[in-house]
C-alpha cells in the first residue's frame, strides 16, 4: 500500500474543483441559452457570445488543471525519489513504477470527478432554488459528461507525464551516503513544441485581427473571442519553454548578489517544472487583467465620446463590478493555479532540506538561507505576474479596440490599466508564492545544520 | 618551540538516550592538534568517529567537555558565531562531494566567500595558485555534473581551502572514488595543507587513505584506544583488524 502524500490530496482537490466548475458552468450556459430562446431573444448574438465565453473559460480551467496536475505528479514523484529508488533496487522496473503513479492518477481522477459532480450538482440545486425555476429540466446537463471525461483523461495523462520523474531516479540512491543536493545536471528548457507555437500564433492572429478589424466594425470582436482561449491554451503549453527565458530576462534587472544568483540558478535548475508552475498563474492573471483593462478602456472611450454630456457617471464602478464578476468566473481556475503554485513551491522548498543543511555547514547564515529561498519564490511570482499583466493588457486592449475602433474618431483607443489592478494581482501572487515557502523554510532551519544535512 | 594547539578537545563526552539506555557515542576524549597536523580517525562502525568530528567542528554540542579552536571555546558560542567560525576558519570535504549543481566550479569554490555580508572579494592570486595546484584551471566555467568524481572532490578541496582555514574536516573523502583517484586526491590535500599549515581531521574506513595522515587515532566505544604515527596502510589495516576482532 502506497502511503498517500500531500500531493495526492492536492490532485484530488484539483480534479474535484475543475469538475464542479465544469458542471456549474455548463449547466448555467445551457440554462441561460434556453431561457433566452424561450423569451425570443435570438438575434442579438448574446447566446453565442455566452457559449464561446463559457467554453473559453472551461478550456482555460481544464488546461490549467492539467498543468497543475502534471506538476503535482512530477514533484511528488521526485520528492519520493528515495522510496522509488529502494523499490527499483529491490527489482521493480521503471514501467512498474510509472504504472503505480498512473494508477494513482486514475483513482484520483475517478474519486475527484465523482466528488466534483456531487458538489457541482449541489451548487446547481442551490442556484436553482435561489434564482427560482430556472432549472426546470433538472440540475445536471447530460452534456456534462464531456468535460468530466476530459478531466478524467487529463488526470491520467498528467499522472503519466508527471511519472516521467521516475526516469531520473537511480536505484543506487537508496544506498547510503547520497549527496545532499540534487546532483543532476540543470536541465535545458524543453523545446517550444509545434502545437504550442501554432496555438500561440492562431491566438495572436485572432486577438490582433480583432483589434485591427475593429476599425471597420465591432463584429471583429468575435475573432478575439475565438483567439483568446486559443492563446490561453498556447500560453500554458508554451510556458515550460518560454517562461524560463522570461525569468532569465527579468533576472538581469535584479542586482546580481550571491544569494540572488543562487535563487535565479535554482529556478533554472528544472525549467519545465518552473514553467508549469507559472503557467496557471500567468493565464489567470492575464484573464483578470484582460477583462479589467478592456472594461476600463471601454469606459474611457465612452467617456470621451460623451464628453461634456451626462451619462458617463459610474464608469469606474462598472470596472470594479466587472472585475468582481470575472473573479468569480475564473475563481475555480484561479484557486487551482494558486494550489499548484503553493504546492510546487512548498514541496520544492521541502526538498531543499539537505541542501540547506549543507549550506549551513559551509557557513551560510540563517538570514542568507531565507534570502535565497524567499528570493527564489519572489522571482517566480513576479515573473508570472508581469507576464500575465502584459499579456492580459494586450488582449484586453484588443477587445476594447475591436468594439470601439469603428466608433471613435481616431480609430484607435489607448489602453487604460487601473493601478489598483496591478497592485492587487502583484500582492496576492507574491503573498502566495512567498507564503508557500515559509513553512518548509522554517522546518529546514529548525535544529542543527547536521540534522538538516542528514535529511 | 612550544605552540598553542590549533584544535583542542578536553574531556569530550557526547551521550544520548536510545530507548531506556544511555549511549556514550564519545566517552571522554582529549586531543590537541597543532598547526599543519594531519590526523585520521578510524574505528569500527558506531565507534563514535563521526560524532567526534561533528563535535570538533561545532556541528554538535558535547554533553561534557570543551572544544577550543585557536583558543576560542566553540561550546560557548551561539549558532550565529558558530556559523561565522565554520565559514571563516573551517573547511569541509564530504564523501559525496556536495558541490552545488547549479553553480560553476568557480562559483562553487567561492561559496564560503559569497556567504559573507558584504561578500568578500576573492583573492585572485591565491585562487589561481589553488586552482593551478588542484588542476582545475581549465574547468572553472564547467558545472559539477560535467566533472569526474576525482575532479569534483578536487573542487571541494579548493572550496575548503579558499579561505585558508585553521582546520579542514574531511568525512570519508575517498569513499566515492576509485583507489587511484582517491590516492591522488589525498596526496594533493596533504601537500596543500602542509604548505598552508592547515590542520586536518579526516574520518575514514580506508587504511590507504589514513596512511596519508601524520597520525591515525583508533576509536572504539567512544574512546581513543590506539594511535599510530606515520604508519603505512598495512600497519593501519592490521591495527583496525585487531580492534574489530577484539570487540
Amino acid at each position: 500500500m502506497r502511503r498517500r502524500g500531500p500531493g495526492s490530496v492536492t490532485s484530488l482537490v484539483v480534479v474535484a474543483l475543475v469538475t464542479a466548475y465544469a458542471t456549474v458552468l455548463l449547466t448555467t450556459i445551457v440554462m441561460l441559452g434556453r431561457i433566452s430562446r424561450e423569451n425570443g431573444f435570438t438575434g442579438d448574438g448574446s447566446r453565442e457570445v455566452l457559449a464561446i465565453l463559457g467554453t473559453g473559460f472551461l478550456v482555460v480551467a481544464v488546461v490549467v488543471s492539467a498543468t497543475v496536475l502534471t506538476n503535482a505528479y512530477a514533484v511528488v514523484t521526485a520528492s519520493r525519489a528515495r522510496d522509488v529508488a529502494l523499490r527499483r533496487l529491490l527489482g521493480s522496473s521503471v514501467a512498474q513504477e510509472r504504472r503505480l503513479v498512473v494508477r494513482d492518477g486514475l483513482r484520483t481522477g475517478v474519486l475527484g470527478v465523482a466528488a466534483g459532480l456531487v458538489g457541482g450538482v449541489a451548487i446547481n440545486a442551490v442556484i436553482g432554488v435561489t434564482v427560482g425555476g430556472g432549472l426546470r429540466s433538472g440540475v445536471v446537463e447530460p452534456l456534462v459528461v464531456v468535460p468530466c471525461a476530459g478531466v478524467l483523461l487529463t488526470a491520467v495523462l498528467a499522472a503519466w507525464r508527471g511519472s516521467s520523474a521516475v526516469l531520473d531516479v537511480q536505484p543506487a540512491q537508496a544506498l547510503g551516503a547520497a549527496a545532499a543536493v540534487e546532483t543532476g545536471a540543470p536541465a535545458e528548457p524543453p523545446r517550444w513544441t509545434a502545437v504550442a507555437r501554432v496555438l500561440v500564433v492562431l491566438g495572436l492572429l485572432g486577438v490582433g485581427g480583432a483589434a485591427a478589424g475593429g476599425v471597420l466594425a465591432p463584429q471583429a470582436a468575435y475573432l478575439g473571442l475565438l483567439g483568446g482561449p486559443l492563446l490561453a491554451f498556447g500560453v500554458v503549453l508554451s510556458a515550460p519553454a518560454l517562461f524560463p527565458r522570461w525569468l532569465n530576462l527579468l533576472g538581469r534587472l535584479w542586482p546580481s548578489t550571491p544569494s540572488g544568483v543562487l535563487a535565479q540558478r535554482r529556478l533554472a535548475h528544472n525549467p519545465e517544472r518552473t514553467g508549469r508552475t507559472a503557467a496557471g498563474v500567468v493565464v489567470i492573471v492575464s484573464v483578470v487583467t484582460m477583462f479589467v483593462v478592456a472594461s476600463a478602456t471601454l469606459d474611457r472611450a465612452v467617456d470621451r465620446m460623451y464628453e461634456g454630456t451626462s451619462g458617463a457617471e459610474g464608469a469606474a464602478d462598472t470596472t470594479m463590478v466587472l472585475a468582481g464578476v470575472v473573479s468569480v468566473m475564473v475563481s475555480a481556475a484561479a484557486l487551482i493555479s494558486a494550489i499548484g503554485l503553493c504546492q510546487t513551491i512548498g514541496l520544492g522548498a521541502r526538498m531543499r532540506r539537505r541542501e540547506t543543511g549543507l549550506m549551513r555547514v559551509l557557513g551560510q547564515s540563517r538570514a542568507d538561507v531565507r534570502a535565497v529561498t524567499i528570493g527564489e519564490s519572489a522571482r517566480l511570482g513576479l515573473g508570472a505576474v508581469t507576464a500575465g499583466l502584459l499579456l492580459g493588457t494586450f488582449v484586453g486592449w484588443a477587445g476594447a479596440q475591436s468594439l470601439m475602433g469603428s466608433v471613435v474618431r481616431e480609430h484607435v483607443v489607448a489602453p487604460v490599466v487601473p493601478w489598483w489592478l496591478l497592485l492587487a494581482l502583484a500582492v496576492v501572487t507574491m503573498a502566495l508564492a512567498v507564503g508557500a515557502a515559509l513553512a518548509p523554510l522554517r522546518d529546514n532551519l529548525r535544529g542543527t545544520p547536521l540534522a538538516a544535512l542528514r535529511g | 618551540m612550544t605552540t598553542t594547539p590549533v584544535l583542542q578537545a578536553r574531556g569530550l563526552r557526547r551521550s544520548y538516550q536510545s530507548g531506556p539506555q544511555t549511549v556514550h557515542a564519545v566517552d571522554g576524549i582529549d586531543l590537541a592538534l597543532d598547526a599543519g597536523e594531519f590526523i585520521a580517525v578510524m574505528g569500527p562502525s558506531g565507534s563514535g568517529k563521526s560524532t567526534l568530528m561533528h563535535l570538533l567542528a561545532g556541528l554538535d554540542q558535547p554533553s561534557e567537555g570543551t572544544v577550543l579552536l585557536d583558543g576560542d571555546d566553540l561550546t560557548a558560542m551561539d549558532d550565529e558565531e558558530l556559523t561565522t567560525v565554520r565559514r571563516r576558519r573551517m573547511g569541509f570535504v564530504f564523501q559525496s562531494f556536495n558541490l552545488v549543481p547549479d553553480l560553476t566550479v568557480r562559483e562553487n569554490l567561492r561559496l564560503p566567500l559569497s556567504f559573507e555580508r558584504p561578500p568578500v572579494r576573492p583573492d585572485g592570486a591565491w585562487e589561481a595558485t589553488l586552482t593551478d595546484r588542484l588542476g582545475l584551471a581549465g574547468l572553472l566555467e564547467r558545472l559539477p555534473h560535467e566533472l569526474s568524481g576525482g575532479q569534483q572532490q578536487r573542487v571541494a578541496i579548493a572550496r575548503a581551502l579558499v579561505r585558508t582555514p585553521s582546520v579542514v574536516f574531511a568525512d570519508e573523502p575517498t569513499g566515492n572514488l576509485d583507489v587511484a583517484t582517491g590516492r591522488a586526491v589525498l596526496s594533493l590535500l596533504g601537500e596543500l595543507v602542509r604548505s598552508l599549515g592547515c590542520t586536518v581531521v579526516m574520518v575514514t574506513h580506508d587504511a590507504t587513505a589514513a596512511s596519508h595522515a601524520d597520525r591515525t587515532l583508533f576509536l572504539r566505544d567512544g574512546r581513543v584506544v590506539d594511535a599510530l604515527d606515520d604508519a603505512d596502510d598495512e600497519a593501519i589495516a592490521r591495527t583496525m583488524l585487531d580492534l574489530v576482532r577484539a570487540s
